[in-house]
């Protein structure tokens, strides 16, 4: 590091733009899991401040005393103060870390005792309160922190209002700020970057929570429903995209590109157009700008924060309720589509152009047909086994297994529902104390082809009404090829009624189940195709 | 990436260059990327962000089990897929972003297509067998392309399907496993892998690209011996093996990225750990006495452990980038 700096300042010299030697007060460079360790390390140590002070004086927090709470509180982060700016050691600074984090839980603590836990003044306050220590306090990690809990109180505070989305735009739209003047405000940027650092944190943490917008508003918002409260998701979406849009526009100018000229036209109108394909998948276009900024202003740890933002926002999309898996899907797979699309096109325009892949120029020719008989084996071995359980399906023999009543929760889980059958505990009776076992169990059907357990004995000689079946024991559950039932999302009701799970069973009493049906017989449902 | 900009603005701030100079010199120094490395990203960024999009769609549609499309159309559709996209991972340059991503969609593509024929033949088969099969069919994909996000996927299944496994069986040994036992398991599973990983990225046949893999398999047993470290602790009685079993870890761990093959991540990982530990211990020998002075001097003595170990770290980070210059460049090209 000290190395890719020396050259930098030389070169520098070399065209007059420096006046000094080489800087003794050198940049900090420590990678990102040294400060992780050292936040970590302090976070434990203020707990057990805390701890300390509480046992000390704990009558403040036991008594009507908030007041007096939040002010010795208040001397902790003085104190604190003090220690940054007079010591660089790192030792005090991890003390003084310690003992500002200890104030600022008794500040919150009082604060929460004069208002109350769902009065949003208060959250309001220590938004506040945590927003002037950012500004105010010259510690990087203390910096981070502070501007995070702002973030964070200022959200729940306004969330308590039944105003959503307001303040992950904010957040966005500081953060992008920060990091767009970065070279104009150079001066500031000792308090600037830490704080930008904590709005990431806090952004990419509210997309999260806003996935639940509507569960969220329903269980916090008591207030009355105003202008705020209706049209505050509308503006921060349009904050947002304010914000996109802005970043676009600084990139291009500092590429020197003119807006009207082709490229510029082609990068707002895809801006644009993955603004409204993201809009529907919650935080998405969050973790972009991040990625984008990480990438613009050459900060790595920006551009994994991003990246790992929008793969957990797209897992959390499976769970989002608003819309059914088939349209999601559908939008997914579109978004898809027009991605790749516009690679082929970036790719075939650009052919003439060199490309900054490291060449490798290893022999390879072999590794194409691993990948190709890798992929023809997988399709074969999947073929086989569709294959015969075709033929079981077709040739097995129906036989219907009694179904326990169904715990109804469990159809609520969507998309499939857990089964289980009466005949689970007589044989778990016969079979004994075992927690997982494989066997055959031996079953009688009568005219509807419902089973009924004879014995465990695999020597037994079988009538022409008799089966084995095959049975598993997994954990002290009994499964008959499974217990769950798959269905299409959103068709729960259909199987409530379901009274007996059909199996096809082979001659050596492999079994699939293919169906449910209810007290009459009646099919309910299938998966053969 | 680089670091110019940082270095530039940071002299900037210190007043070492002007503010007149400050556009000038982050022009000349190239601190900014240029076109062609927009270019560039851009493209990367469109490649994976559709290539994420179409495997989650594509996992989206079978998990939606649709009875309007028979399975067998369904199942055709996966195969196809799965074959164009092969046929196009052949055509492309290997070793590049996207014959890793194409890799990757391939691998996804398994996946769905295992699950599929899990939820259409409800055979019950026991899950883990799903994970480890998608992992066994996904090993050659992994080998040949030797990215590590293909390899992370990879070491990620194999941990689910053995958690599964266990989860199954518990029973089947005859005495019943406990808790700690998983843990004991978890750790000793990603300790193998670790190694296997590092022999085989020292071996003469290369099969992966970065050290992120062995890293987070390294980070997941650390975690494990720590929390088996802690429980030893606080309760003695049952897990009289947590102890010993954490020291050793913790030494050879230790002891080889320092002095073999330097890794500062994991070195920070196992001050993390040892700091941990330290602190469990000294809370464990004021169990009796755990009042207003014990607080003050485990709160004194966590910070003055994790300020010592953040200086020595940053030494360590300085030396070592002193002594090989050229290795960290190449290690964040690599990234």
């Amino acid at each position: 590091m000290r190395n890719s700096g020396n050259e930098l300042w030389l070169e520098l010299q070399r065209n007059n733009l420096t006046r000094a030697d080489y800087p003794e007060n050198e940049l900090d460079l420590s990678p990102w899991y040294i400060k992780t360790m050292q936040g970590f390390a302090g976070w434990i140590a203020a707990l057990f401040l805390l701890a300390f002070v509480g046992t000390i004086i704990g009558s403040l927090f036991i008594y009507d005393n908030q007041v007096l709470l939040a002010l010795c509180g208040l001397v902790c982060c003085t104190a604190a103060y003090f220690i940054f700016r007079n010591d660089k050691t790192p030792f005090l600074e991890q003390l003084g870390l310690a003992i500002s984090l200890c104030g600022q839980f008794m500040v919150a603590w009082g604060i929460f005792t004069v208002f109350s836990i769902s009065d949003s003044s208060a959250f309001l306050i220590l938004a506040l309160f945590q927003g002037a220590l950012a500004l105010v306090m010259p510690n990087f990690l203390h910096r981070v922190f502070s501007s995070w809990f702002a973030m964070v109180a200022l959200f729940w505070g306004l969330n308590q209002q039944g105003i959503f989305g307001l303040d992950s735009a904010l957040a966005a739209a500081l953060f992008t700020l920060i990091w767009i003047k970065e070279e104009h405000w150079y001066k500031y940027r000792s308090h600037l970057l830490p704080i930008s650092f904590g709005l990431a944190i806090s952004l990419l943490q509210f997309s999260g929570h806003f996935l639940f917008q509507h569960e969220l508003s329903h269980y916090l918002s008591r207030a009355e429903v105003g202008f705020l409260q209706q049209y505050s998701p509308l503006i921060g979406s349009l904050v947002l995209a304010g914000t996109c849009v802005y970043l676009v526009f600084a990139i291009l100018s500092e590429q020197k590109i003119k807006l009207a000229s082709p490229s510029g036209s082609i990068a707002v109108i895809a801006t644009l157009m993955l603004l409204g394909l993201s809009f529907n998948i919650a935080g998405v276009s969050s973790a972009l700008l991040i990625l984008l900024i990480g990438f613009f202003r050459q900060r790595l740890i920006l551009m994994a924060l991003g990246i790992l933002a929008l793969i957990s926002f797209i897992s959390w999309y499976y769970y989002s309720l608003s819309e059914t898996l088939l349209v999601k899907s559908i939008y997914l797979l579109s978004i898809g589509a027009v991605c790749l699309t516009v690679v082929g096109a970036l790719h075939y325009f650009s052919k003439a152009q060199p490309t900054l892949d490291p060449a490798n120029s290893a022999p390879v020719k072999g590794k194409k047909w691993i990948a190709l008989a890798t992929i023809l084996i997988v399709l074969a071995c999947i073929n086989i086994n569709i294959y015969q359980k075709e033929s079981l399906i077709r040739e097995g023999q129906s036989v219907l297994l009694k179904l326990a009543p169904v715990d109804p929760r469990s159809l609520m889980q969507g998309d499939y529902m857990r089964l289980r059958y009466t005949m689970s505990q007589t044989i778990q009776y016969a079979v004994g104390d075992s927690e997982s076992v494989d066997g055959f169990a031996i079953v009688q059907l009568d005219q509807h082809n419902v089973a009924q357990f004879i014995t465990l004995n695999p020597d037994t000689e079988l009538s022409p009404q008799q089966h084995k079946l095959h049975y598993r024991i997994r954990d002290g559950v009994l499964k008959f090829a499974t217990n769950a039932f798959f269905f299409q999302e959103g068709s729960a009701k259909i199987y409530e009624k379901a009274r007996y799970g059909e199996f096809k069973v082979s001659p050596t009493g492999e079994m699939l189940l293919v169906g449910l049906r209810d007290d009459q017989y009646t099919l309910l449902g299938t998966n053969s195709p | 990436m680089n670091s110019k900009r940082q270095h530039i603005l940071h002299w900037a701030e210190q007043g070492y260059i002007s503010p007149d100079d400050v556009d000038a010199a982050l022009s000349l120094s190239h601190a900014n990327p240029g076109n062609l490395q927009w270019f560039q990203f851009i493209k990367n960024l469109f490649l994976w962000l559709g290539v994420i999009s179409l495997a989650a769609g594509t996992l989206f549609f079978f998990a939606f089990n649709w009875d309007e499309m028979s399975n067998l159309v369904k199942f055709a559709l996966v195969q196809t897929t799965l074959v164009v996209i092969t046929l196009v991972y052949t055509k492309l340059k290997p070793f590049t972003l996207p014959s890793t991503a194409i890799a990757f969609l391939m691998v996804m593509l398994i996946g769905a297509l295992l699950a599929l024929s899990g939820q259409v033949y409800q055979t019950g088969a026991d899950p883990w067998q799903l994970f480890a099969i998608w992992a066994l069919f996904m090993t050659p994909i992994a080998v040949i392309n030797r990215a590590s996000t293909l390899w992370l996927l990879w070491v990620l299944l194999i941990n689910l399907s053995c958690y599964l496994y266990y989860y199954d069986f518990r029973g089947v040994f005859g005495i019943l496993l406990h808790y700690d036992d998983l843990v004991g398991l978890f750790l000793l599973f990603n300790t193998l892998l670790a190694i296997a990983f590092e022999v085989l990225q020292q071996g003469k046949t290369r099969c992966l690209d970065n050290r992120l893999v062995v890293q987070t398999c390294l980070l997941a047993s650390g975690i494990a011996a720590t929390w088996l470290a802690i429980w030893a602790i606080f309760d003695e009685a049952t897990l009289q093996w947590g102890l010993p079993c954490y020291l050793v870890w913790i030494l050879c761990t230790y002891l080889y990225y320092r002095y073999r093959l330097f890794d500062l991540f994991i070195i920070s990982g196992c001050v993390t750990s040892t700091i941990v530990i330290a602190s469990s211990l000294l809370i464990y020998i004021f169990n009796d006495a755990l009042e207003s002075d014990a607080f003050l001097i485990i709160a004194i003595f966590i910070i003055g452990l994790s300020s010592s170990a953040g200086i020595w770290l940053k030494k360590l980070s300085k030396e070592h980038a002193a002594d090989q210059p050229i290795a960290s460049d190449k290690e964040h090209h690599d990234a």
